[in-house]
């Protein structure tokens, strides 16, 4: 469009333009929430922790999927930056009513005594609004996937979830219905995102090739890179550690893009978490059970496995798993690419062995030979939207006579880094799956590790855990019958 | 006398606030539009849990871009005090350092990140001394905040000798922090002369109101406390909320400008007091046939830095450390320990569930000893109607816990379910399942027995529509919706034409907080007593306009205010529309507002020999709780919890109903994942959502049944109801107890000491000690 350096949404079905030149506006790493919560008809959107784990200030981003079908996705605003809006359409709690008459969801949450102090309710109906949006069946591991995004203090949840059913068994057209053909009209219109937009604060690039972004992380030293961004958005809303330059790759195709063929899985590295599950007809099921235990609703729309392999934490969800898939990253600089093993791409905490000018472009999963079998465990101290205590992703292969004939075992939230039990590995090769080697090969596990004491569990506890699932999964693994820890 | 209608367009549908809060119309203190010029306040929190401030520079943030002002306590222009009970609190530190998130300086910027920024720039030099955090470090350098209190009755010593076995434990319930959503938030705006206003997001406007006077200095009336709601409380707000009003008004006084400070989360988990964690050692001694005979409890709480409510609820702790149960020699005593860090503060049930956590533990071991069934020995203890006396000397009056028992053992099909739980432990190495009983006799008034009033004003306008302004506090318990019923069916008209007001003080004067579930007793009795006045006025009128147009002689006790008008009974066509009535009484010169006020009867409590009648009446309940708990991973699966209360007669059932639930699904997380934890430098590790799980959806019981049990009406309370807001947080103890239960199932006969949560680690490492050792 004309302007080069500015965002375009649609809000509540209103068109909305966000010069970043013109000199009121916020910077691009102004995040939606706070942007929201400057307008005047925006301050229905609360903010109750501002690091995207109680969904208070959830909002329902909607665009059209590749079919060009309406999806309606519910996020965090508190962890989303302007540009992120551009050619979408943000629905917040304001838009919902249609001529002053309460829309179904909301009707449902007054009626069925789902609100009580109130703080939590916006974000409550959102989630529910897109739940209903979702068409999906109204099934207890549906609601809960939903909604455990969004904490409530009052209710007991008990209304919410009642109000869930209903509206997933009885969903009626709405609004957004009746708009949808004008809304995907008005949103086909927008082009797309400006590669660079520039307030006086700050410099927002938006590449839309991988060598493009890695070169400018080479022309400036100090950027942030943004895929995903649910940790960035911390550092800016909670430390206050405002960057001058983000490089995003929201708009980087290639990361964005997914290729399967006969031997391979190859995952753009910013193709989101939610959008690997709706993409992938049958993952792997210890990919699965993961996702199901990954972050809530809200964040799985925005994180990207780029950006939890990026992170490098020690308890990263997906690195265990993805050690013990054998997978590999391709990765990028301004002029050559490379590939890695996942494994080595973790050198330390927090720190990875890309250089300042090299990014994650695709995570590649093989196929798995006949004669894998996986096993996984994810220990945390509540079920959903917490990150591990401890995790454990076992793969191994069995020959003939039963023996141990390859495995890989991989301990999250036991070290510094995620990381390859390789003593208990050792116990097992060559084994079979006795009760005896599997407890040797759990003590070895807890030998090799001396993990942290800290906010979530203390050292022992740790290692406990980390026995504890192992042996669940080695015994699951010698009973050869599908892994249902969970 | 004239009769009240029963009819039910009076009754509100839902929650007063509800279509504002679903459509996102609710304004919070946050959401209001800023006065012009308003500045943002932030805290200098100390880092350190004790020491002194040696030097410290705060030029670079001074200068720091939109920085107004930054202020110390000497720039406090009255006390430097903000305790509610006793005087130990420094609303801004003088350099000494009592606690880790402790206030030390005030800055206000043009921008809340400004604001934040600038924090970010102080230097400042610490002199570190050593400092005490946990119970164990506190009683072992006997810091502590008085002497202890004793309420004894009998001669359990002695008794011990006579029982058939006399048992030891010792028990830790953890902390827990509030989460309410709507982190603490005040708006301060200065006006003439002295004046300020204030918004406060707080349970205890009047107290809100008197420590900010006290800290600028001025009389009571200079200060205008307002509370249009708040985003969740749950006690956090009772003394708390008065701290950023105090810190907002320092800084509005001192630039003159409106100031707002909305602590973040981080800052508001680091820095504010929340539930008291307790430590208890206990002597118990009872015979063959489970009935305890004699028992001894010493509770220890950590008070934190300063007293704020500790004693108040170490009080409620002894009170109810006796559970359900008669128990004839029982002594409990109470300390309160002092140490470095925040201080600890009210949290929904006040001590009750730390204390009658303490008596299922004792009735736990009794039935393990005994091999009695769990459910069986604590029916055998009950008060009943002969042994009805509390170690306090109160009688447990209209008791109905052995029939709600009987109840909910036949709705929940317990005898069944438990021989399924235990069929299913015998094939299920590493899963177990477990059932948890739990019966609640909570006390119902202020232990403080002077705040039990509560003042109230009511107004009608010339349209027949009606305002309500009363002492409580709305805070999503429904408070407002409560009184709004109660005011329609006392004037017979419909809901929709009365709005509740927000709390003011300059209104309502010299409330109590809005507290110990207490709401609804107290202001709808003081509504009650406003809403006669003008009926009777109302009644005078009509009579007169009645007897005049029948000529008949019609008397107030003849009148029904019912179906939006004023009926003689019996004769419905001599009728007068309510509003009609009242554009006639505003001609006739009659007065259509009313002040009410309430005291509750017969209450008192004398600390130093321990006896009394501290309450108006016990509420109660009871709860049948089934979990499954993964012995490898430490997660708890809660498969049904079936709930049945006692609220008399309900004032809004589904109000009430969403009262226990949310109560208990609170406790559910008090109980399993919620845990405080701390470093060896008073630091508090989980100070995000991140990282301290409150329980989410997925947490709730799979199979959740809520029930108010009919006990019929209660005497002497509004419309006979009895109060709701912390009782049922007790209940979830059945899902404790479910846990233990299924943790004993790996070897039943052995004695073994739980605590409180039971997270997924401690349940881990329990289930590994009992495997080991049967």
């Amino acid at each position: 469009m004309s302007n080069q350096n500015a965002i375009e949404f649609i809000w509540n079905h209103k068109p909305f333009t966000i010069d970043f030149e013109s000199p009121d506006a916020p910077r691009p790493s102004t995040t939606v929430l706070q942007w929201l919560r400057g307008q005047i008809k925006g301050k229905g959107t609360k903010e109750g922790c501002g690091e995207g784990d109680c969904g208070a200030c959830t909002v329902v981003a909607a665009w059209p999927d590749q079919q060009g079908k309406m999806g309606y996705h519910a996020v965090n605003s508190c962890l989303i930056f302007l540009p992120w809006l551009h050619g979408k359409h943000l629905i917040t709690i304001e838009g919902l009513q249609n001529e002053g008459k309460l829309h179904h969801v909301q009707q449902a949450v007054m009626n069925l005594h789902g609100t009580q102090c109130g703080f939590c309710t916006p974000g409550i109906v959102m989630s529910l609004f897109a739940l209903e949006k979702s068409g999906l069946k109204p099934t207890q591991k549906t609601i809960v996937e939903a909604m455990s995004g969004n904490l409530c203090r009052c209710t007991g949840y008990d209304p919410i979830n009642t109000a869930a059913n209903q509206v997933l068994t009885t969903p009626e057209p709405d609004l957004f219905t009746n708009r949808e053909q004008e809304t995907l009209a008005l949103l086909r219109a927008i082009d797309r995102c400006p590669e660079r937009l520039a307030s006086s604060l700050q410099t927002w690039f938006a590449p839309r090739s991988a060598e493009h972004a890695a070169a400018l992380l080479e022309q400036n030293p100090g950027a942030r890179l943004l895929n995903g961004g649910t940790d960035l958005a911390i550092g800016q809303t909670k430390h206050f550690d405002i960057a001058e330059v983000i490089v995003s790759l929201d708009e980087t195709d290639e990361l964005k893009s997914w290729e399967e063929t006969d031997s391979f899985w190859r995952i753009g590295s910013a193709i989101t978490i939610e959008s690997i599950r709706e993409q992938w007809n049958q993952p792997i099921p210890m990919f699965e059970d993961l996702c199901h235990r990954f972050a809530s609703k809200q964040i799985r729309e925005k994180a990207t496995l780029g950006g939890n392999l990026g992170t490098a934490s020690p308890v990263g969800d997906f690195w265990p798993v993805l050690i013990a898939l054998k997978a590999t990253v391709t990765l990028a600089n301004p002029t050559s690419r490379r590939e890695l093993p996942v494994e080595d791409l973790v050198v330390g905490y927090r720190a990875t062995s890309l250089a300042a000018n090299e990014l994650i472009v695709s995570v590649n999963i093989p196929k798995p030979e006949p004669g894998w079998r996986f096993g996984f465990s994810k220990i945390s101290k509540r079920r959903q939207t917490d990150i591990s205590t401890v995790s454990l992703a076992v793969a191994l292969q069995t020959n003939t006579q039963q023996g141990v004939s390859q495995c890989i075992i991989v301990a999250g939230g036991m070290a510094d880094r995620p990381k390859r039990a390789s003593l208990a590995e050792q116990a097992l090769l060559t084994k079979t799956l006795s009760r005896a080697v599997i407890h040797d090969t759990c003590q070895k596990l807890t030998s090799q590790f001396t993990p942290l004491t800290d906010a979530r569990a203390s050292a022992e506890g740790r290692s406990l855990m980390a026995f504890n699932a192992l042996n669940e999964i080695l015994l699951t693994l010698s009973e050869n019958k599908p892994n249902n820890h969970d | 006398m004239t009769k009240l209608c029963t009819d039910n367009f009076m009754m509100p549908t839902h929650h007063d606030s509800a279509l504002h809060h679903v459509t996102g119309q609710t304004v919070f203190i946050d959401d209001m539009p800023e006065p012009a010029g308003m500045l943002h306040g932030a805290v200098y929190f100390s880092q350190w849990a004790a020491g002194r401030v040696k030097a410290f520079d705060t030029s670079k943030a001074l200068k720091a871009s939109g920085v107004a002002a930054i202020i110390d306590h000497n720039a406090i222009p009255g006390e430097n005090q903000m305790g509610p009970v006793v005087a130990d609190e420094p609303c801004l530190s003088d350099g000494t350092l009592l606690f880790r998130g402790q206030p030390l300086w005030l800055v206000a910027a043009e921008t809340f990140e400004q604001s934040r920024q600038a924090l970010q720039l102080f230097e400042v030099d610490v002199e570190e001394a050593p400092a005490l955090f946990s119970i164990p470090q506190a009683v072992a350098a006997e810091s502590f905040f008085g002497p202890a209190r004793v309420i004894k009755r009998g001669h359990p010593d002695l008794e011990f000798d006579n029982c058939h076995h006399v048992v030891y434990g010792e028990l830790f319930t953890g902390g827990q922090e509030h989460w309410y959503l709507e982190t603490q938030t005040a708006l301060c705006v200065p006006g003439e002369g002295k004046a300020m206003t204030v918004y406060a997001s707080s349970q205890n406007p009047s107290e809100t109101q008197a420590i900010v006077a006290e800290v600028l200095g001025v009389s009571l009336n200079k200060v205008n406390v307002i509370v249009k709601r708040m985003g969740g409380a749950f006690g956090g707000k009772e003394t708390q909320a008065n701290h950023v009003a105090a810190w907002a008004a320092l800084l509005a006084n001192h630039t003159g400008r409106p100031v707002k400070i909305r602590l973040t989360r981080d800052e508001d988990q680091l820095v504010t007091g929340k539930r008291h964690p307790f430590r208890s050692n206990w002597q118990a001694g009872f015979n063959n046939d489970g009935r305890v005979q004699a028992l001894k409890i010493n509770l220890f709480s950590n008070g934190g830095s300063s007293t704020d409510l500790s004693w108040a609820i170490m009080e409620r702790a002894m009170f109810h450390a006796d559970g359900a149960y008669y128990i004839p020699h029982f002594e409990v005593t109470g300390r309160v320990c002092k140490t470095n860090l925040p201080s600890n503060t009210a949290f929904r049930g006040f001590g009750g569930p730390q204390g009658m956590a303490v008596a299922e533990q004792v009735l736990s071991r009794v039935a393990l000893i005994t091999g009695l069934d769990t459910v069986e020995v604590r029916r055998r203890n009950f008060y009943s109607n002969e042994l009805n006396t509390t170690h306090y000397g109160q009688p447990v009056e209209r008791n109905p816990l052995e029939q709600m028992t009987n109840k909910l053992l036949l709705d929940a099909d317990y005898t069944n379910r438990r021989i399924e739980a235990t069929q299913y432990n015998l094939t299920h190495p590493n899963t177990r399942r477990g059932l948890g009983f739990m019966p609640v006799k909570f006390g119902i008034s202020f232990t403080t027995s002077h705040l039990n009033q509560a003042g109230a004003l009511v107004n009608i306008f010339k349209d027949g529509t009606v305002t309500v302004h009363h002492g409580g506090t709305e805070m999503g318990q429904g408070l407002n919706t409560k009184i709004a019923a109660v005011v329609a069916s006392e004037l017979g008209i419909p809901v929709r034409r009365i709005e509740v007001e927000p709390a003011n003080t300059a209104v309502i004067p010299n409330t109590s907080a809005t507290a110990a579930s207490s709401g609804s007793d107290l202001n709808g009795m003081a509504v009650k007593d406003a809403v006669s006045k003008l009926r009777g006025r109302l009644a005078s009128v009509a009579c007169r306009l009645l007897s005049h147009s029948t000529r008949m002689i019609v008397s107030p006790s003849d009148l029904m205010f019912d179906n939006d008008s004023v009926t003689v009974e019996q004769r419905p066509e001599m009728q007068l529309p309510f509003t009609e009535l009242v554009k006639e009484a505003y001609l006739s010169q009659i007065s259509l507002s009313a002040t009410g006020y309430y005291r509750t009867p017969g209450i008192w409590y004398d600390k130093d020999q321990g006896r009394g009648k501290p309450f108006h009446y016990f509420a109660f309940g009871t709860a049948l709780a089934e979990v499954e708990v993964n012995l490898l991973t430490g997660d708890v699966k809660t498969l049904r919890a079936d709930l049945l209360h006692d609220v008399g007669d309900s004032l809004h059932a589904a109000i009430d109903l969403g009262q226990i639930k949310g109560a208990f699904v609170q406790g559910l997380g008090w109980c399993l994942t919620e845990e405080l934890r701390y470093d060896h430098r008073g630091n508090l590790l989980n100070f995000t959502p991140g990282t301290y799980k409150i329980p989410t959806i997925d947490d709730i019981p799979l199979v959740f049944n809520a029930t108010l049990n009919p006990s019929g009406s209660n005497p002497g309370t509004i419309h006979g109801s009895k109060a709701v807001g912390e009782p049922p947080f007790m209940l979830a103890l059945s899902v404790w107890l479910a846990v233990q239960d299924a943790l004993r199932s790996i070897d039943p006969g052995k004695e073994f000491a739980f605590e409180l949560p039971a997270t997924h680690e401690k349940i881990v490492k329990w289930a590994k000690t009992l495997r080991e050792n049967s």
